[in-house]
């Protein structure tokens, strides 16, 4: 079908029904280029003058501040709960890792409701497919140089360097996955080599000239491997490709021994494949025109149960609620089948002796992260809310286990859930109400919800620079609203000035990963002014390396303003 | 200055067409697609010295053009309204229209991350690695966009060949 749907796309190209005025569209460049000159003096100057009124307001205390109100803890609770008591009915006895996207990862106790967010050496942004994963007793993280960091002490080995890391089902080991050639993982160049490691960094195998397919997860004795046409099986002995399983887009989820979790295409079907024997097919079970989440599968510990998650059949890009489904792998039947979750839950992990299962729902850039448990032996399903936000995949530890995070660490500023909820007094810039916002985005032609509105993500043609609000006395604002704002902002076609107050990364990593927030960058001009110039300039340069956004280096944003003039100006 | 300004001259006439086509097939109408690839290319030749650099500038280009449609969109709620005008005129200069509303209205179902995913991998040719670092997405969810893309494309324009084209083997 692709090379059919070239040819109608070729078959059907409209063509100009006037030619280009090339001279013109040049001379239109040449002129904005002189205007940005002009306006990004002006910006400068003007956002100098900002931060220095913004610093006088963090001397003298003003009556203007923004109050994050704490987010609602589960409608089922109370208030205090997330302090005074655990997440669940029962104890869990099990505290999760989170990869937040950045270089830190956010460790919650859930029975002691408490969590910290600390940096794990080797953790960094980036579009891995793996970031965090536990094998054995250690943790691997990392591409580029991936590290290993063992659970009970969380210090940092370095495995060598690889383009990505891969997990490998022998315990204690990980593959390492190197692209000679390239920047990047997901990035072509020359046949990928394949290096299986233990976590002391000792090479227990090595193969050079692999195929260039996507490495997907290890299985025993190999690879698999996923491609438009399929998942292929590499055998580490035979040195290349056994076996093929299906023939469309293949999605590799799991896998355990030579058992291999996989689907194809929009995975109306779930396989657990035996490499040695037979496979089965599973469906979703909720109903008809229901598809699998492409690589959302777990198996249990021993192999009995694959959990996962089913989705509508509709579009990959919307927001259709998820149910989490724990399938029997023998007899393809249903243990367990939660509600419909919105928003749906995108991460699923076992704890190490398969006695409860966690799934989560992502967070990042919302202020708080939907938990549920499935616990098997009393056949149960427990919802809760974290009011914490910015989690993503995760991983669970132990009894115990996660000490090495939640004790000897030193929480990083902002990080504990007082300082995440109290009081703000931001700089005093040059502010906007939300209602001044809101009424600036109607002036521009968005209206709707900043938060949650279609399209807030794909800016027109940016000029530069950032922004927050002007808190009126005794505003409350909850803090995913302040977020969605700011994103809303971003996405205007204004005149903006950067700055930034450390500490506030949340909000930065946020706006950073919104697809709007790196187009704007990507067009910004550069600043000379440090600090103002600092992250937009960096920005420039890793997008000038062929960084990406997902990779992009962050920084807080919490000091910002418009600036009216020069935006006139400009327009 | 002179020579750049020459240089830039011939990128423009290059990739005119190009954009044209493929911005036609984002947005559904020929002459908005004008407009959108004479808008992306003041933006290219202004960021000139950094585009230059790139693989593939024409692809970059599109993506200004591709923004500038979700802009005007936006500016003119008229999205719909533009997609329901394709549908029932025949542009004129755009020949071959019966295959053209097809393909165009089966591109319009899409949504708009699914579109520019097809264009970019299948009109301007585009590996997965490439859309996803031009889209900073990952490989993986580019084929799985595109995948869903093209089997709704192929449901659609299945449904839309006349019957006896059906038929005939």
């Amino acid at each position: 079908m692709p090379r059919d749907l070239k040819q109608a796309l070729l078959d059907t190209a409209a063509t100009p029904t006037r030619p280009v005025d090339a001279r013109g569209i040049v001379r239109r460049a040449r002129r904005q280029r002189l205007v940005q000159r002009i306006l990004t003096s002006s910006a400068v100057a003007f956002a100098v003058i900002a931060v220095v009124a913004g610093a006088a307001a963090i001397i003298v205390p003003v009556d203007r501040g923004i109050v994050f109100d704490r987010p609602s803890p589960p409608s089922s609770t109370a208030p205090a709960r997330w302090a005074d008591t655990a997440t669940f009915a029962s104890p869990t006895h099990a505290a999760l890792l989170f990869d937040t996207g950045s270089d830190r990862v956010l460790a919650v106790d859930l029975d002691a409701a408490e969590f910290t967010r600390l940096r794990l050496e080797g953790l960094r942004s980036g579009d891995a497919p793996y970031r965090l994963w536990r094998t054995g007793d250690a943790l691997v993280v990392g591409w580029g140089r991936v590290y290993a960091v063992p659970i009970a002490t969380g210090s940092p080995r370095l495995l060598g360097e690889a383009t990505i890391f891969v997990p490998a089902t022998e315990p204690g080991h990980v593959w390492l996955v190197g692209h000679e050639g390239t920047a990047g993982p997901g990035q072509q160049g020359l046949a990928p080599s394949y290096r299986l490691v233990d976590i002391a960094g000792e090479t227990r195998e090595e193969a050079p000239g692999l195929p260039d397919l996507s490495p997907a997860h290890g299985v025993t004795g190999g690879m698999a491997l996923e491609s438009d046409t399929g998942v292929a099986i590499w055998d580490s002995g035979a040195h290349g490709v056994v076996a093929r399983l299906g023939d469309g887009v293949g999605f590799v989820a799991d896998a355990r021994d030579r058992t291999l979790v996989w689907c194809e295409g929009d995975c109306a079907q779930l396989h657990v494949t035996d490499l040695d024997g037979g496979s089965r097919p599973l469906t979703p079970p909720v109903g008809s025109g229901e598809v699998f989440g492409a690589r959302s599968a777990r198996l249990s510990p021993d192999g009995s149960l694959v959990a996962t998650i089913v989705h509508d059949a509709g579009p990959l890009d919307t927001d259709s609620a998820g149910v989490v489904v724990v399938l029997d792998v023998q007899t393809g039947r249903p243990t367990a089948v939660t509600a419909p979750l919105l928003p749906p839950p995108s991460h699923l992990a076992w704890t190490q002796d398969g006695s409860q299962l966690f799934f989560s729902a992502s967070s990042q850039g919302a202020s708080e992260t939907n938990l549920g448990r499935y616990t098997p032996v009393n056949d149960t399903v427990e919802l809760a809310v974290l009011p914490i936000g910015g989690a993503l995949s995760f991983v669970a530890l132990g009894d115990g286990e996660a000490q090495a995070f939640l004790e000897g660490a030193t929480p990083l500023p902002g990080a504990s859930p007082t300082q995440e909820v109290q009081e703000t007094v931001v700089p005093d810039v040059q502010w906007l109400s939300l209602a001044e916002a809101h009424a600036l985005l109607g002036a521009a032609g968005l209206t709707g919800d900043p938060a949650s509105g279609p399209g807030w993500s794909d800016p027109p043609e940016p000029q530069a620079v950032v922004v927050s609000q002007k808190p009126s006395p005794g505003t409350r604002v909850a803090r995913g609203e302040i977020v969605g704002m700011r994103t809303a902002l971003v996405s205007q076609d204004l005149c903006r000035v950067f700055s930034q107050v450390p500490g506030r990364e949340g909000d930065a990593r946020a706006l950073a990963r919104a697809e709007g927030y790196w187009d704007m960058i990507s067009e910004a001009r550069p600043l000379a002014d440090p600090p103002l110039a600092g992250h937009i300039n960096e920005l420039l340069a890793h997008r000038a390396r062929g960084g990406g956004a997902t990779d992009a280096p962050t920084r807080a944003l919490d000091s910002v303003a418009i600036h009216h003039d020069a935006c006139a100006q400009e327009g | 200055m002179a020579e750049r300004d020459e240089l830039l001259e011939q990128f423009c006439v290059a990739a005119y067409p190009k954009l044209v086509a493929a911005l036609t097939h984002y947005c559904g109408d020929v002459e908005l697609g004008q407009e959108l690839a004479q808008e992306a290319l003041v933006v290219a030749c202004r960021r000139w010295p950094m585009i230059a650099e790139f693989e593939d500038p024409v692809a970059w280009t599109y993506r200004v053009g591709v923004h500038h449609a979700n802009s005007w969109f936006r500016r003119r709620r008229a999205e719909q309204r533009a997609r329901a005008r394709v549908a029932d005129q025949v542009v004129d200069g755009d020949p071959n229209t019966t295959d053209r509303m097809a393909v165009r209205g089966a591109l319009a179902d899409l949504t708009s991350k699914q579109r520019e995913a097809v264009v970019l991998r299948y009109f301007l040719d585009l590996s997965a690695e490439e859309v996803a670092r031009l889209t900073g997405s990952s490989p993986g969810a580019v084929r799985a966009l595109t995948h869903r893309a093209v089997r709704m494309l192929r449901d659609r324009l299945d449904n839309a060949r006349p019957e006896e084209a059906k038929d005939a083997p």
